[in-house]
């Protein structure tokens, strides 16, 4: 029996080394499977036309990872974090990011209360990101100090308020949404905090038929009402995410990709070296390694291929790559140069 | 799982080989095909026997073969390819790098996905053997074929060779006694049949059979007209050495007269005993025929026929016995058989090799005549690399401060959406200020949440189309 040391405790990993436990291993992935698969099958449920979109939701819960939403306004990005909420029957919170929005008003702060003795003491009001599940709705709209706050929040998994940190509960998951196309009066995040995010998603615009069906759920029927999945084994079922074997060979492949994407590397692609500033960071290939391991285990498989990695390649990197301005002038995208690194890989 | 992997080594290497043993096949055919050509331009160029053609193919096969096994060797490689190759998911090569390293986690699991997913794996729809150079089949099948008519050809070439050279004498010989005899029809007509035959007797075999067929029929018509031959006449006299030793010694030293003067004395009834038991011996033998005629009507044509009646028949007679050598023996004696018959030179008697087996082989050699003069290849047409077209170099910031250099300011007299004058004019001027405005903005240290704003702005001032 293996275990992880966190916060000082050791708790018990479900993976057991033992060849033995192969059918409970199996067990583990079925159940893996079965969970996911419910999730999905929930959200399904509510939103039409967006199933990378929730595939990418839900491999970043799994992952223990934050995603950003993009897409235009109206495409169902706040819909689909509140109905994640709603399938794995978690605690839910939305934060509307404003540019008067502050740290305290996310994070929490401090009041002063009377306690049963009639003395006075400073009692820690949580904000709204101590949740399951945070929406950051427009985070762009916020100010850096407060996207800040958040950001921390995302990275360390606590908050610090007055020299006290307060862990967030488990699991955590940031789901924010930006909206590409009002530019005015945004703050967009800075490169390094965009690193803080797992996944970058794309919420694409429905087709005819999918806007016939959201037209018909929406107008005619009552809304459809998610089941909650049974998630109580959900933190055995992300250890056994980790568990999943990759050989070097393998891990080589989401190596070659990030580097491929620094201008100053020998295995840098002709537009890296062109039109990038800066490539994805480490972070990128960790991402791309998690989210292939969830892929591995829905394909039915206990280790990754190269293919479960090129299969996240976009939604891993194209926000870790920082163009140039020639790039940019030139509007050459991050997805164009990533596309280029896995042509040159040799799988794409 | 490691059966199947064995099963993939093999289908692999066989690939390989295939594809290798086409390249060594092209280069093998492209090799002799140049030796051919020298050999056409240079006649002294000495000739590939045929045990160095085979080698030139057999080398790179076996080259190939070697190559593609020891290409293949690794577990590792195999496992990889055909990972590569099908939808296997890094199966095999998940399996064979966890096996060398420590189990740990799920390695057993996968161990066991991975030998249920092989047991229904088919590695035949996977690693289907591929024809090489399958898309270029339409150009290589005509030229292997005409490579392979050509190889034929040097085989068969090779094989006739010993032959050519035997009809050529013989060739030789009928055609200086067609010279010395112009008289002789028959003989002239059999000479130009086989000199329109020896034209071709490079290429084949037939016209070599055609050839000892016109020799055949020249000597059963040479013999039809006279004299006995020397077969015949030694049959006869041991037939008569009983009856007549003088007769019989007469026809044994050819002399023809004598023994023609005898056999006229004789009784027809012992001459005619005599020929039975002469062509007993010689099965198709014009003295058969004569021993089955009346012994008076045979006595007569033996007389006539054993008598000399000139030049010409002794000729004849010595021209034959010396093709009946060539034939039997033979390209021992070519070397003097070649002399004509009545020449003077060469003279011996009928059946008598002039020279020892081997000696004086004067047979000509082999290939064919041509230009010794190599013109070459002439210049090198593809030319040397041009300086002038290499890189000079990665980019350099000049110093300077920016805005002091020179400023560029144009006026339009227009909006550039309006006039195409002036668009175009807007697009010069742009593309002329367009580095030197990237310059300075890869200069400048932007905050990162302005960098949209300034993006934005080179986004509003480009050019549009």
């Amino acid at each position: 029996m293996t275990t992880e040391r966190q916060s000082g405790i050791r708790i018990p990993v479900a993976i057991d080394p033992n060849p033995m436990s192969n059918e409970k291993n199996e067990k583990l992935a079925a159940e893996f499977c079965d969970t996911f698969q419910r999730l999905r099958t929930g959200m399904e449920k509510v939103l039409v036309g967006q199933d990378e979109a929730i595939r990418g939701v839900l491999t970043a819960f799994f992952a223990e990872g934050h995603a950003l939403l993009e897409g235009a306004p109206g495409l169902g990005k706040t819909a689909l974090v509140r109905t994640l909420a709603d399938a794995a029957g978690l605690d839910f919170s939305r934060i509307q990011f404003t540019p008067d929005l502050m740290p305290s008003d996310i994070i929490g702060t401090n009041l002063i209360v009377e306690n049963e003795h009639g003395r006075k003491q400073f009692q820690f009001e949580p904000g709204p990101i101590f949740a399951n599940i945070v929406l950051a709705d427009e985070i762009n709209r916020a100010t850096p100090k407060t996207q800040s706050a958040l950001l921390e929040a995302m990275q360390e998994k606590h908050a610090t308020v007055a020299g006290v940190s307060h862990p967030m509960k488990k699991p955590f998951l940031v789901l924010a949404t930006q909206n590409p196309i009002e530019m005015e009066g945004t703050y967009p995040l800075p490169e390094a905090q965009l690193d803080r995010f797992l996944l970058k998603l794309h919420a694409k615009y429905p087709s005819g038929d999918e806007l016939h069906e959201i037209l018909h759920r929406t107008t005619r029927e009552v809304a459809p009402v998610v089941t909650p999945v049974p998630m109580e084994n959900a933190p055995a079922l992300r250890e056994f995410v980790r568990a999943v074997p990759a050989v070097r060979e393998v891990e080589a492949r989401a190596v070659q990709l990030v580097l491929a994407t620094h201008p100053d590397r020998a295995e840098s692609v002709p537009s890296a070296k062109k039109f990038v500033r800066y490539g994805a960071s480490p972070r990128g290939a960790q991402a791309l390694m998690l989210c292939a391991k969830i892929s591995a285990l829905l394909d039915g498989r206990f280790h990754v291929a190269k293919s479960d990695i090129d299969a996240w390649a976009l939604p891993a990197l194209r926000h870790r790559i920082i163009l140039n301005f020639e790039g940019e002038a030139e509007g050459i995208t991050s997805e164009a140069v990533i596309n280029e690194a896995l042509a040159a890989g040799g799988l794409s | 799982m490691r059966q199947k992997l064995r099963q993939a080594r093999r289908r692999l290497t066989g690939e390989h080989f295939l594809g290798l043993a086409a390249w060594a096949l092209v280069l093998g055919f492209s090799a002799l095909g140049i030796l051919r050509g020298v050999a056409l331009v240079a006649p002294k160029s000495p000739n590939l026997p045929l045990s160095a053609v085979g080698w030139l193919f057999l080398l790179p096969l076996a080259f190939a073969a070697v190559v593609a096994i020891t290409h293949w060797w690794s577990d590792r490689r195999v496992a990889k390819e055909l990972d590569a190759r099908a939808s296997t998911h890094d199966r095999f090569l998940t399996v064979l790098d966890l096996s060398t390293a420590e189990p740990a986690g799920l390695t057993s699991t996968v161990q066991r996905e991975v030998t249920r997913f092989a047991a229904t794996f088919s590695l035949r729809q996977t690693l289907r053997l591929q024809i090489p150079f399958r898309r270029y089949l339409w150009i290589l099948l005509p030229l292997l074929a005409l490579a392979g008519i050509e190889g034929m050809r040097q085989i068969r070439q090779a094989q006739v060779a010993p032959e050519q050279i035997q009809a050529k004498a013989l060739l030789a010989a009928v055609r200086k006694a067609a010279e010395k005899h112009p008289e002789d029809q028959a003989l002239q007509e059999e000479a130009q049949k086989l000199e329109a035959t020896e034209t071709q007797l490079d290429t084949s075999l037939e016209p070599l059979r055609e050839a000892l067929r016109a020799l055949a029929d020249l000597e059963q018509s040479l013999a039809a007209q006279g004299q006995l031959t020397p077969g015949e006449s030694r049959a006869l006299a041991d037939a008569l050495s009983a009856a007549n030793p003088q007769l019989a010694s007469d026809l044994r030293a050819g002399s023809q007269e004598a023994a023609a003067k005898s056999l006229s004395q004789l009784d027809p009834e012992s001459v005619a005993k005599a020929l039975e038991e002469a062509a007993r011996h010689l099965e198709k033998s014009r003295l058969r025929e004569l021993s089955s005629q009346s012994p008076e009507e045979a006595q007569t044509r033996l007389v006539k026929m054993v008598s000399p009646s000139g030049e010409n028949k002794s000729n004849r007679s010595r021209f034959l016995a010396q093709v009946q050598d060539l034939k039997s023996g033979s390209s021992q004696t070519q070397g003097e058989a070649t002399s004509a018959p009545g020449e003077g030179e060469g003279d011996f008697p009928p059946g008598k090799k002039k020279s020892d087996p081997g000696e004086n082989d004067q047979a000509p050699p082999g290939g064919s005549p041509g230009s010794e003069e190599d013109k070459g290849r002439g210049s090198d047409l593809a030319g040397e690399a041009d300086p002038t077209q290499k890189s000079s170099g990665p980019d350099e910031f000049l110093p300077g401060t920016s805005g002091d250099g020179a400023s560029l300011v144009e006026i339009f007299r227009a909006s550039g959406r309006d006039d195409p004058e002036a668009r175009q004019a807007y697009r010069s001027a742009y593309d002329s200020a367009q580095p030197a405005a990237l310059d300075s903005v890869n200069r400048e240290e932007i905050p990162p949440g302005s960098r949209i704003l300034v993006r934005r702005y080179f986004e509003a001032i480009r050019p549009k189309e």
